[in-house]
């Protein structure tokens, strides 16, 4: 289904459940900033977010559930991450505004937690494919879409020529344009050009 | 749960594919349904082709360093060499003085059970020093200085709405709720204390002895900026759109997210920046150097800059380091004397146990092996010492060395 369809799924899963440290890693990488994004969306800050999503990984880590196949364990990491961080606003006694909030906002947005993954996940996709750019052109991609920095600061940066700098974005622009949408891929360009 | 039809996984997946323009006619069917299904649904399918909202999310996942968390997280795993070791240390640890292998020769060395304190010492050592401990100064923008061991738990000050508190000895900035002006703050570890803090940013800082840094309460504007005195690690939070600015008197540091350690004692040789994850700028601030040249560090890497004297100019120069978790011995409650000169071992000691070196004569210039605790009487750290012709006499904190 995804672009990882390469990835033998049942193998991934049996490494999962075996301790095995590389398929670990790999989910892991696939979705630690995407879920702590997901649990800073509802508690409001990016620190604590980020302990929650090492919890939830750590439970995963410590008890290897069974998981039917990845849509099972993507929904075990969405769902923990959900839980564990609603219950940090019960628990967090100054957040009671912050929690009436997000349940409020919850309301007027009617945002279910189906919407919210879906959500989450189109995101993830879009911020997997930048990131998983080739070394040098994806780190120059990065640089322009994420930090908004000119091509004369990342030549300053990683201490090599404005022409290189040029040379490799054009070549991230052309794998970006195969890789993901026009709006996308247009808003880059607006980037690029005003630098 | 639901039908695939409505399978959030499945819709996802169907959204981005769209994005791509790459569905298939049954696909865009499924699609189409799901939009026309419910309100909700049609107004996610716009906001998730605005572009200003989809880039808002993905630099805020951007911000979620992965690569580092994992490290983290794996290096904390019971089930990897380095805490068996850290425990192995530990269990030893009334006998630390054993753990150290003596000599550049090689010559292995195991200390059998000590007899009772200070024996070994033939009376030398009339009394002992105990090693250093977490403690700091935390001086605040207005100048009030607070004592940071022997404040009590909890919440100790706000300035301009940053709240600080102090848990487990750690001290930790919430500027969620910051207003105006972002003040500065300094903390000072004296000599015999390390710190361990955390910015408000989420950055973790460790303070060796004898060491300082100034950082504003809330961080604001283009930059992160801190300064900086004696040896400082460094874990830094990464935030794409905001770089992290470490200067001290000589260098300043530029970051993303990365952890690093910066040595910049004023009775080292040398200042050196040793990269461990991530990429680091250094630059030699004006008047360093000639023509201010800086240096990219790619992790194993140490950037090392000269003091300028009298016959020479101060040189900015690269070095492989392939063990750098030497180097941020310190900050794991370790002494890693390993390929370390005498001078440098008593600087060291110097610092923790808060002492003054003297040299009687010219004693050999002994090249050291092994580690300990940091956490270890002073006596047992040179009864160790010892064991390598050097001589040690301690008179009040005067530790003379022969």
């Amino acid at each position: 289904m995804s672009r990882k369809s390469s990835y033998n799924e049942s193998q991934l899963l049996r490494g999962l459940t075996s301790g095995d440290t590389l398929h670990y890693s790999y989910i892991f990488k696939e979705y630690y900033s995407a879920l702590s994004h997901y649990a800073e969306t509802i508690i409001g800050e990016p620190g604590h977010a980020e302990d929650i999503v090492q919890d939830v990984f750590e439970r995963l880590w410590q008890k290897p559930y069974a998981f039917e196949d990845l849509r099972h364990l993507k929904d075990f990491l969405y769902k923990a991450t959900r839980n564990a961080a609603l219950n940090f606003l019960k628990g967090a006694q100054h957040s009671k505004e912050r929690q009436a909030k997000f349940l409020h906002e919850q309301e007027e947005e009617a945002t279910s937690e189906d919407l919210d993954i879906i959500r989450m996940e189109v995101f993830r996709m879009v911020y997997r494919e930048i990131s998983g750019l080739p070394e040098q052109c994806g780190k120059i991609v990065r640089m322009s879409y994420i930090d908004g920095l000119k091509n004369e600061q990342i030549a300053e940066i990683l201490s090599i020529s404005l022409q290189t700098v040029k040379n490799q974005k054009t070549r991230g622009m052309k794998l970006l344009r195969m890789r993901l949408s026009p709006v996308i891929v247009a808003l880059f360009l607006l980037y690029s050009h005003h630098s | 749960m639901a039908s695939s039809s409505n399978d959030p996984f499945i819709i996802a997946t169907l959204i981005f594919r769209s994005q791509q323009g790459r569905l298939t006619a049954g696909e865009q069917e499924k699609l189409d349904a799901w939009i026309s299904a419910s309100n909700e649904n049609r107004q996610l399918w716009v906001k998730l082709n605005n572009p200003d909202i989809q880039q808002q999310h993905v630099r805020a996942m951007a911000r979620f360093d992965e690569t580092a968390a994992l490290e983290r997280f794996l290096s904390n795993k019971p089930a990897t060499s380095n805490i068996r070791r850290m425990q192995f240390l530990h269990k030893w640890k009334w006998a630390a003085a054993a753990l150290v292998v003596a000599l550049g020769v090689s010559a292995y060395f195991l200390l059998a059970h000590r007899g009772q304190n200070g024996e070994r010492f033939g009376g030398k050592l009339a009394h002992d020093i105990a090693p250093g401990k977490n403690g700091a100064i935390l001086t605040l923008a207005d100048g009030t200085q607070l004592v940071l061991d022997s404040l009590g738990e909890g919440k100790i000050a706000t300035q301009n709405g940053t709240q600080i508190s102090l848990n487990n000895n750690e001290l930790k900035y919430d500027a969620s709720a910051a207003t105006g002006e972002a003040a500065l703050n300094t903390i000072t570890t004296p000599k015999g204390r390390q710190y361990h803090v955390i910015l408000p940013d989420g950055t973790e800082v460790w303070l060796n002895a004898a060491s300082s840094i100034r950082y504003p309460v809330a961080f604001k504007g283009q930059e992160r900026r801190v300064k900086i005195s004696g040896e400082v690690y460094f874990e830094v939070a990464s935030k794409s759109w905001q770089p992290f600015v470490v200067e001290t008197d000589q260098i300043k540091l530029e970051v993303l997210g990365t952890s690093f350690n910066v040595n910049t004692y004023n009775d080292e040789k040398t200042i050196r920046t040793t990269l461990l994850t991530g990429a680091v700028k250094v630059t030699p601030l004006p008047g360093m150097l000639p023509a201010t040249r800086h240096k990219v560090l790619v992790p194993g890497q140490t950037a090392v800059l000269s003091r300028p004297d009298a016959s020479e100019a101060a040189t900015l120069t690269v070095t492989e380091t392939p063990d750098p978790d030497k180097i941020i011995a310190w900050k794991n409650g370790l002494f890693n004397f390993d390929g370390m000169d005498l001078y440098s071992v008593m600087r060291q000691l110097e610092r923790w146990y808060n002492i003054e070196v003297q040299y009687v004569g010219k004693p050999d210039n002994v090249i050291f092996k092994g580690k300990m605790h940091r956490n270890t009487n002073l006596s047992d750290v040179l009864e160790v010492l010892e064991t390598m012709d050097v001589n040690f006499e301690l008179k009040g904190n005067i530790l003379y060395v022969r």
